[in-house]
């Protein structure tokens, strides 16, 4: 067994002691014709492994510690409602509305917020006040705000406006970059490079963006080489979090693991951030299992604003309510609040005249009192 | 033209049901359903159909690096240590071939093969060398069942909690889709008083009018012995019972104590027994609720024995309002797996807040074999009105094909069902994954 003892520091808010078991692969004859199989990098021969049946208090406690004590202590959330979620809306939303979203996002104690985006307003007209929103946010302190930024023009916008935190966003798969950016992923990450470049200048920290990280919605499935590719680019040239997308939110724990697994191999985890989709219900699974392989970073959209530009009527972005009920119900902490998020979302959802895409959200505002003890 | 091979990667288009769909932003012409699960060749995939726009011989052939996308850039070769030495063009090219040195290990793409498999991936650009890699933190627990059980309620708990009564013939026809999809357990509907669940009056019928399939079953919910006689009288091969794990929820539910209405049920068992009856044992608010509050973990562990000690073949733990998460599901299965072996337990989570499918995933790899839902989501949560309730199947087996495991559920046939149903009950389906998926073609 290996021990990863980490430091436990005042304000450590690392993983606990996690036993790793032996990479060899161990077959335990438990009650008959069933064998517990730790999946680590098994050989070919132990293809046909069979469901374990628990009926050992150890193995039992040992099944839990692995799914869920071995979880980060906190997780970061990356709250980007105001512009992946409003960015995908019909009908653009007034610049005070904007702001005053973010300020509600602000006090339920998120400490990243995604402001706005410096793009072409012919391309993404709903966030052309972005230089409008970036005056106000800007004096809000205590909290990032990234705002993305596709190229050198967009950046210098930005830095103009007085933006803290810049974004870029690569794909993994070459095709998705050509329809969605027009370039190839090379041409990106060059035009990226600049960007990078110039924030460093100015020390402006740099988040990036992989997305189409398990399929595309042209090509089809995304092999993880390409997405560690990508994701070292983005780090090497300087982006200090490295944030994984599932664009079309077709992932399932089945192919996030190996994702993963090969990011992780060239990028550290602490790096690493998630941005799942819930177009198919998947992104909470999805995220669970990023938990439990390290990932200690959530992106997620209040109200589950977004939807899916592939999928019409689709839902899109994973609602930020239901991800951190999840966190709260395994006792991670968020440093969030998770009624004001609920509030900031009603707010949002109020002016939009629609529902709530969160089911947390929708569950507690129709529930009695008694039952919401929990 | 251009060569499409359909998704089921045996054909060229026109197999079997021509249908358009629009993928990116092409419309293209694909032959088969989505996806192809029953296949038989054990193909993982992940839920959404796409052209394979480069050969493919079979999808459980490992791809190697040459059938990349080409990448212009050369800098695959700054994945390898410096013992690495294939050149970074050749990569580039694609005429890069693995070395046949070593144990010629190829990069998988991990929608295309199976995740089990993982212990033959090292570093992904370097084949067939020995090189010291990172080692990843691999705490994922993949001990998950190879098969899971589907059972599927909408017929029973999705529709009983409809506003509106669904007539008879359309029940009978959602069961039969449902059947067709390859689901082997579909709860056909519930032996309680028309006083109290007006919408499942028709029992009788229902029951009488399901053709039977050889292999599928059929349960229905009998509260009571009186149920229970009608029920058999119905043809009843299997039935279910259900106890509470909460008193206070017992007592406001079914009117009485747990242990009042455990006595009721071991009448239930023993006449189900004499019969030859298999017996379905649930357990509600095993998490929560909706009067206490926290339900503690020992008290599921202890209905849940009790139901398995008076002959219940399986028992299904429902998180009843749909308020657990991982970190409570698992001490509550740890409890009840202490008493009641794991294969004789089902899970059935309500997605009333959004958190079933995680849920499902730690039971999965708890060991859990069987898990319950509903099609199109049916079934709604009475104590948080206008809130969801059970959740969706085709969510679930969308999540478990992707995880590599056997369902023998064909998920474009489940579809159908639930767009039978929603059709009928005039709403949009509840599943997600049917919502995108029909997107994707219209």
């Amino acid at each position: 067994f290996q021990n990863f003892e980490l430091e436990e520091g005042e304000h450590a808010c690392r993983r606990r002691t996690y036993q790793r078991h032996p990479v060899s692969n161990r077959a335990t004859p438990v009650g008959g014709n069933r064998h517990v199989l730790y999946a680590s990098y098994l050989s070919q021969n132990q293809q046909n492994y069979r469901s374990f049946s628990a009926s050992s208090d150890q193995e039992r406690i040992e099944a839990a510690n692995r799914i869920i004590h071995g979880l980060p202590r906190c997780v970061k959330i990356v709250e980007v409602g105001p512009r992946d979620g409003l960015q995908n809306e019909k009908n653009t939303v007034p610049t005070p509305v904007k702001i005053e979203l973010i300020k509600r996002l602000v006090t339920s104690g998120l400490s990243v917020v995604e402001a706005t985006s410096f793009v072409s307003p012919k391309w993404v007209p709903q966030l052309a006040d972005a230089k409008d929103v970036m005056e106000v946010v800007r004096n809000i302190t205590g909290v990032s705000f990234p705002v993305l930024t596709p190229n050198l023009k967009g950046f210098e916008a930005a830095a103009a406006a007085g933006a803290k935190e810049v974004a870029i966003f690569a794909s993994a798969s070459e095709a998705f970059s050509k329809s969605n950016i027009n370039c190839s992923i090379k041409e990106s990450l060059v035009r990226y490079n600049d960007v990078a470049l110039a924030a460093q200048k100015r020390e402006i920290p740099v988040r990036g963006y992989v997305s189409c990280v398990v399929g595309c919605p042209v090509e089809g499935s995304v092999p993880p080489s390409n997405v560690a590719y990508v994701a070292k680019e983005l780090y090497d040239m300087g982006c200090y979090e490295v944030s994984l997308g599932d664009t079309i939110g077709v992932g399932t724990p089945g192919t996030v693991v190996p994702m993963l697994e090969a990011v992780m191999s060239v990028v550290p985890v602490e790096k690493l951030a998630v941005h799942f989709h819930d177009t198919y219900g998947q992104s909470l699974s999805n995220i669970l299992v990023s938990l439990q392989m390290g990932i200690s970073v959530v992106d997620s959209s209040v109200a589950g604003l977004g939807g899916c530009p592939y999928a019409q009527g689709a839902s899109g972005n994973v609602a930020t309510e239901d991800v951190v009920y999840m966190l709260n119900g395994l006792g991670i902490k968020t440093g969030v609040d998770l009624s004001k998020v609920i509030a900031a979302g009603e707010f949002i959802c109020k002016h939009l005249g629609r529902q709530s895409g969160s089911k947390a959200a929708t569950a507690l505002s129709k529930v009695t009192a008694s039952a919401s003890k929990l | 033209a251009e060569t499409r091979w359909c998704s089921c990667d045996l054909h060229f288009s026109g197999c079997g049901d021509p249908r358009d769909l629009f993928v990116g932003f092409k419309r293209a012409r694909v032959c088969c359903p989505i996806p192809r699960q029953a296949l038989g060749r054990g193909l993982r995939r992940i839920g959404f159909e796409f052209i394979h726009r480069s050969r493919m011989s079979s999808l459980e052939e490992p791809l190697g690096l040459g059938d990349l996308p080409k990448l212009s850039i050369n800098r695959l070769g700054r994945f390898c240590q410096s013992a690495c030495r294939s050149t970074a063009d050749d990569r580039s090219t694609g005429n890069y071939t693995p070395s046949n040195s070593g144990n010629n290990q190829t990069l998988f793409h991990s929608t295309s093969h199976s995740w089990h498999l993982q212990g033959q991936y090292t570093d992904s650009s370097c084949n067939g060398v020995d090189m010291e890699f990172r080692t990843l933190p691999q705490k994922v627990s993949w001990d998950l069942p190879r098969f899971v059980k589907v059972v599927e309620v909408g017929p029973r708990d999705g529709l009983q909690n409809e506003k509106n009564i669904v007539p008879t013939s359309v029940k009978i026809e959602l069961i039969h889709k449902l059947v067709a999809s390859g689901l082997s357990v579909v709860e056909a509907t519930s032996f309680v008083s028309p006083r109290w669940v007006p919408q499942l009056a028709d029992a009788k019928d229902v029951l009488e009018g399901i053709q039977h399939a050889p292999n599928v079953r059929f349960p229905v919910l009998t509260p009571n012995l009186r149920g229970f006689e009608a029920a058999v009288a119905a043809g009843a091969k299997e039935v279910a019972v259900f106890a509470s794990a909460s008193e206070s929820f017992s007592k406001s539910n079914i009117n009485c104590t747990i242990e009042e209405s455990l006595a009721r049920y071991r009448d239930v068992t023993s006449a189900a027994k004499k019969h030859g009856i298999r017996i379905r044992g649930y357990v509600s608010c095993v998490v929560g609720c909706p009067v206490e509050g926290a339900v503690h973990p020992s008290k599921v562990a202890y209905v849940a024995k009790e139901l398995y000690d008076m002959g219940c073949v399986e028992i299904s733990l429902g998180d009843t309002i749909g308020v657990g998460t991982p970190g409570r599901v698992v001490p509550m299965l740890e409890a009840v797996m202490a008493v009641v072996p794991a294969d004789k337990l089902a899970v059935h989570f309500h997605d009333t807040y959004g958190q079933a499918l995680a849920n499902i995933l730690v039971s999965l790899q708890m060991g859990i074999g069987v898990v319950d839902s509903s099609v199109s989501g049916l079934g709604g949560c009475p104590y948080a009105k206008g809130a969801t309730g059970n959740v969706a199947t085709e969510d679930v087996v969308y999540m478990l094909h992707g995880l590599g495991i056997e369902t023998n559920v064909d998920l474009g046939k489940l579809m159908d069902a639930g767009d039978y149903i929603c059709k009928h009950l005039d709403r949009p389906s509840g599943s997600k994954t049917a919502t995108a998926l029909c997107r994707l073609t219209a």
